[in-house]
């Protein structure tokens, strides 16, 4: 029988114990000390953010459920972050072939029956109960800490990369860039262009290289519009915002980008209010809560808001770039810049498009956006970021 | 961390920096600076506003009587949203199914359904089209697609019920109940009232006035359309109402028109143009001579001397105004009959028909020539004919009989002696031919008197489209000759020289701007270039009577808001005087009320004759001792045609009240027609010879009919507290116990507006 009279521990025991646990985390060297809190509100900010608008955009047809999943993306999300961050360096650096060679085959797989095409592009694994997993955005984590591995090494030294590193580099990264290319996924390949370009650059690689790097991305660019190597789809997507809205066929991508522009101007300094803006509430623009997400922050939340998301966006970027000049290694500053140069990337691209002023590319705004592998990857790489914040120099 | 590094690391800040900077700008530019542009583009691709009719005002005679109103009927209408389109072949063969049922239903034609259904400008959003097809302009539906597009204005309740009965067979369509104008006294009053049409910019049920009060009072009486503002998806699907403005009905109109004198008016022209039906031309020299008068066409015009209120307008033929509810469509009877060219029935004779006045224009000419040394108690001379200037042949009175010895004014007013005038025309030619040789301005006294007394210009009565009449002047002719000149010349060389119209015409293009002695003749005893509207010659005869005001009549006497709460009243104006001495008018005034009894009304009004019999019509003596009225004559000669019959008239000849005018196309000498007609008129209005009095002691009301807060409507000089219990506001009271004829009986405005008369319009299938 239980007796309920008798507390099963003392009120002293127990706030010693808190004590404890409380001096434990506020250690001069404690985790709790070393995370780089700017970074983590921000993201959660983001997150949150993203949330109420994926809700905002979904719940005209499909009540909360977006939401939900969101909300358990992020969680989910939050989990791999702590895991990458906790994880030990040499750990990391061991798995670095395994998570490289994993995304590879993950990509392949795509490309396999297994694969799954949305919106033209065959980016997706179709996996039972209804999960959807998109391997290229995992490959740009495999990118980073691949680039990182290579670079890395040769960097404890204090000594710049030299040609053959820069090829081995060119040579990891060749790979998953080409099975990507092949699904085909404009947006993620000049992810990855823009994330190794910043990385050699960061490294101290040659400058031959890094000039000679972009003036070849530049021509490539040039080459592959002007020679229509790409789809008819991606080509409209692309040169649509150089051309006139009202010219152009209005049920592709110009009708989406008009939709959009005119969403976000409707906006004006306040919005119409969270749930409440006529294009949003209408569907009006294709994919907002994923790729156009931006948009509804746009008409609902005004130049306020849509402000506020892009200045939470450019702490993440200032805080990614300030750890990779902390960085207490050279594996360190790779990871650091590699992760910086991808976001800043995909989030110039992706709010560039919803504006009408970069082609329209499947990149989604990281965080805010609705969409499993892409919020899994996102959060890795902030993982990737406070575990080279936690043992930096300072 | 190399240098080298650090400085790339530092570049590579700058470059994310300025990138973010490059977002914000646009952002900036989007969000703040081209807001407007997407807030206007957004409004146009997202929301739609759809809008619901107003009641319009009621239309009321000075009794408060309801000559237009409303009513609610059944409107079926459809909803293109949900209406089948013609997009796919499953669609199509749906379409077809439901126009088919449809017209059968509603007895209307499938083209006709098709048509309505098919928006003008589909729009094409980001699933493609609606799968409607571009219709022809003006077929097809120019609102907006979230609006109802009615179909059958008047349906009737079996129709109504079968719709929503069978609403499986008839997807998209209802039935609704709508206010609809309707005129409960038919034909009565047409003219004045005129018609209401559905506004043509495809606004929900709003009817815009097309013609008489209708149109000239539309802003006051169309009220203001209700409006919902909708929001809808890409889809086109209806998210929310974003904004909802209830309907403000319009206001009622009050006019100075009196039912009962209005059907006296209107009865009495009819019957009597009918009866000239079987009268044979009394005119022994023209070419229809033996012939039955025509008679296709008169009006006739009752007008209340002192204040130009008109308190009743007729014209002949006229038109039933709620045929125009449901649009007339060429080809029916209704169509062949309202445009008929030559009948135009809806053109009102009173106010937009020009007629020679003929003899009734002697008050003019006698006064002028009063005015101009011709004394009021002279001696004057009248023979059977005269030979005017240069004319081929010489001017006659009427079958040219003259009567012997000197003669006053009354006895050349009484017996219409028209070569009195003629002698002083062809005198007042010669002086102004003088004048102009002396390079002075011709005097020209009958043209300058008869512009005085109104003719030549519009009256100004509140009715659209009025007609000017005609004055001539030397000047006046110089102008219009200058126009015709051409056309004369040409049609002169087309005829050969020696026939009638031939040498007329060659006449008219070698001296057309040539003012002649005849034209002054002629113009001296109302022919020739002169034209009247029966109400000018009205307005004219009551200035005869009131003492020389020229008033600008009106049909309207008052604006009052729905439930009576603001009443802007109409006053009558006098625009000018003629400035003829009371002597002379009441000299003419005297002398006119000798014609009924003595002179060329005789007949008509029963008195024996006393040079010849009034053989064509037999009356019984009028009752001059309760009624005493004068009047004058015309029998206006009209070239190829049958006189026009004409009687000018005011009553009772000590104090005016009524200035009575009637006209009959074809209708011979004015005492044939004309006169009897009249006297009918006179009749009706005292309830004189077993009629019963239109007017209670004969008199227009003096106070304005009452308009409740709830709609319903006192009569003048009802006392609102005698009235069963309303809900009148507190407020109100003080002024709705206003004893009965009190100058301002209406009651200040109630807070609220009162709830419309109508039943409320079922929300449609769209909310």
């Amino acid at each position: 029988m239980t007796d309920w009279s008798t507390p099963r521990s003392s009120p002293v025991s127990l706030k010693r114990q808190h004590e404890s646990l409380r001096s434990r985390a506020l250690a001069r060297n404690s985790l709790v000390r070393r995370l780089d809190w700017v970074l983590a509100f921000s993201v959660v900010m983001l997150s949150s953010l993203g949330g109420l608008l994926v809700w905002s955009a979904t719940r005209t047809s499909s009540q909360d459920a977006f939401l939900k999943r969101h909300l358990l993306n992020f969680a989910i999300g939050l989990a791999l972050a702590s895991i990458v961050a906790l994880v030990d360096y040499s750990m990391l650096r061991a798995y670095v072939p395994v998570v490289y060679v994993a995304s590879c085959l993950g990509l392949i797989a795509v490309l396999s029956p297994l694969g799954s095409t949305v919106n033209g592009a065959r980016s997706w694994i179709t996996l039972p109960a209804g999960f959807q997993i998109q391997p290229s955005e995992f490959a740009k984590v495999a990118l980073v800490v691949g680039m990182a591995m290579i670079l890395g090494e040769k960097r404890d030294n204090e000594s710049d990369p030299r040609d053959v590193d820069v090829l081995l580099v060119l040579a990891l990264a060749a790979v998953p860039m080409g099975l990507i290319m092949l699904q085909p996924d404009f947006g993620t390949t000049m992810v990855f262009v823009f994330t190794i370009l910043g990385v050699l650059a960061v490294s101290g690689a040659p400058t031959r290289w890094v000039g000679g790097l972009v003036t070849a991305g530049i021509l490539g660019g040039w080459g592959i519009l002007h020679f229509g190597l790409l789809k008819g789809y991606q080509r409209e997507r692309l040169t649509v915002f150089a051309s006139k809205p009202d010219k152009a066929d209005l049920s592709g991508a110009a009708h989406q980008v008009d939709q959009s522009v005119t969403a976000i101007g409707s906006g004006g300094m306040w919005g119409s209010g969270l749930f409440n803006g006529v294009s949003t509430r209408g569907e009006y623009v294709p994919e907002q809560q994923t790729d156009f997400v931006f948009s509804v922050a746009g008409e609902e939340l005004g130049f306020v808001g849509s402000g506020l998301i892009l200045l939470l966006l450019i702490v993440v970027m200032y805080r990614g770039l300030r750890i990779a000049a902390n960085a207490g290694d050279a594996f360190g500053l790779i990871v650091a810049a590699g992760v910086s140069s991808w976001f800043a990337f995909q989030i110039f691209v992706n709010v560039g498009m919803t504006m009408g002023i970069m082609p329209v590319t499947g990149l989604p705004l990281p965080f805010v956006s609705y969409g499993g592998s892409s919020m899994f990857a996102n959060m890795m790489a902030i993982g990737l970021l406070q575990n080279v914040h936690m043992r930096s120099r300072d | 961390m190399s240098d080298r590094s650090r400085l790339r690391l530092f570049i590579l800040q700058i470059l994310v920096l300025s990138l973010f900077l490059t977002l914000v700008s646009r952002l900036w530019f989007l969000q703040i600076l081209d807001s407007r542009t997407y807030v206007a583009k957004q409004e146009r691709t997202g929301k739609e506003r759809i809008f619901t009719p107003a009641a319009r005002g009621r239309i009321l005679d000075a009794q408060g009587r309801e000559i237009a109103t409303n009513l609610a009927t059944y409107v079926v209408s459809a909803q293109i949203k949900e209406f089948p389109g013609i997009g796919t072949k499953a669609s199509r063969t749906e379409r077809a199914k439901v126009v088919r049922g449809l017209a059968g239903l509603l007895q209307l034609d499938e083209q006709e359904i098709e048509d309505r259904t098919t928006l003008c400008e589909y729009k094409k959003n980001a699933d493609g089209d609606f799968g409607l097809d571009k219709g022809v302009r003006g077929k097809c539906w120019n609102g907006s697609q979230y609006q109802p597009i009615p179909l059958l204005r008047d349906a009737t309740l079996r129709q109504a019920f079968l719709i929503e009965e069978h609403a499986e067979d008839f997807p998209g369509v209802d039935a609704t109940l709508e206010p609809i104008r309707s005129y409960p006294h038919g034909q009565l009053a047409a003219h004045m009232l005129g018609y209401v049409q559905a506004s043509s910019d495809a606004k929900a049920g709003e009817l815009a006035g097309r013609a008489g009060v209708e149109l000239q009072y539309d802003e006051a009486l169309k009220g203001t359309l209700g409006s919902k503002t909708l929001e809808t998806d890409r889809s086109g699907a209806v998210t929310r109402e974003l904004d909802t403005v209830d309907p403000r009905p319009g206001s009622d109109l009050v006019l100075s028109l009196d039912l009962n004198v209005q059907k006296v008016a209107e009865d009495a022209l009819a019957s009597h143009i009918e009866r000239a039906h079987s009268i044979t031309d009394p005119c022994k020299d023209c070419p229809t001579v033996g012939q039955k008068l025509k008679a296709p066409a008169g009006a006739a015009v009752v007008l209340e001397a002192k204040t130009g209120r008109v308190a009743a307008m007729a014209s002949y033929p006229t038109y039933d105004p709620s045929k125009f509810l449901k649009g007339i469509k060429e080809g029916t009877a209704d169509y062949d009959y309202l445009f008929d060219k030559k009948m135009v029935p809806q053109v009102s004779r009173a106010y937009q028909g020009e007629y020679a006045p003929g003899s009734t224009f002697k008050h003019v000419s006698t006064a002028a020539a009063v005015l101009n040394g011709h004394a009021l108690n002279g001696a004057y001379q009248c023979p059977g004919s005269l030979q005017i200037g240069t004319d081929p042949k010489p001017k006659s009175n009427y079958e040219g009989i003259g009567i012997p010895g000197d003669i006053s004014w009354r006895t050349a007013l009484v017996q219409s002696c028209d070569t009195v005038y003629y002698k002083i025309a062809e005198n007042d030619w010669a002086a102004d031919e003088a004048l102009i040789k002396a390079r002075k301005k011709p005097n020209e006294h009958v043209q300058q008197l008869a512009t005085r007394f109104g003719f030549g210009t519009p009256t100004g009565i509140d009715l659209p489209g009025e007609a000017n009449g005609a004055i001539p002047t030397r000047k006046w002719l110089q102008e219009l000759n200058a126009r015709l000149h051409p056309d004369y010349c040409k049609r002169a060389k087309a005829l050969p020289k020696e026939s009638d119209q031939g040498k007329l015409l060659t006449d008219l293009c070698e001296n057309g701007s040539r003012y002649r002695p005849g034209d002054q003749a002629n113009t001296s005893v109302g022919q020739g270039y002169v034209l009247a509207t029966p109400l000018q010659l009205a307005v004219s005869y009551a200035s005869l009577v009131n003492g020389g005001n020229i008033m600008e009549p009106r049909v309207a006497k008052a604006v009052i808001s729905p439930g009576g709460a603001k009443v802007q009243e109409i006053a009558p104006k006098v625009r000018s005087k003629t400035g003829v001495s009371p002597e002379i008018l009441d000299y003419i005034t005297n002398a006119l009320a000798d014609v009924p009894k003595e002179g060329t009304a005789r007949c008509a009004f029963g008195k024996a004759p006393p040079t010849t019999d009034c053989k064509e019509v037999k009356y019984a003596a009028f009752p001059f001792d309760q009624l005493d009225v004068g009047g004058k004559t015309g029998t206006a000669e009209v070239s190829k045609k049958q006189d026009t019959s004409w009687f000018a008239s005011f009553g009772p000849v000590a104090d005016p009240r009524y200035v009575v005018v009637v006209m009959v196309e074809e209708g011979g000498t004015g005492g044939t027609v004309a006169a009897p007609a009249t006297r009918e008129i006179w009749d009706g209005i005292y309830g004189l010879e077993g009629k019963t009095a239109a007017l209670e002691n004969g008199a227009l009301p003096a106070t304005l009919p009452v308009i409740l807060p709830d709609g319903r409507i006192r009569r003048p000089g009802t006392s609102v507290r005698q009235a069963p219990p309303v809900s009148v506001p507190p407020a109100t009271t003080p002024s709705a116990s206003t004893p009965a004829g009190s100058s301002s009986p209406i009651a200040p405005a109630p807070k609220a507006l009162p709830a419309a008369d109508l039943p409320p319009r079922r929300e449609g299938s769209l909310t």
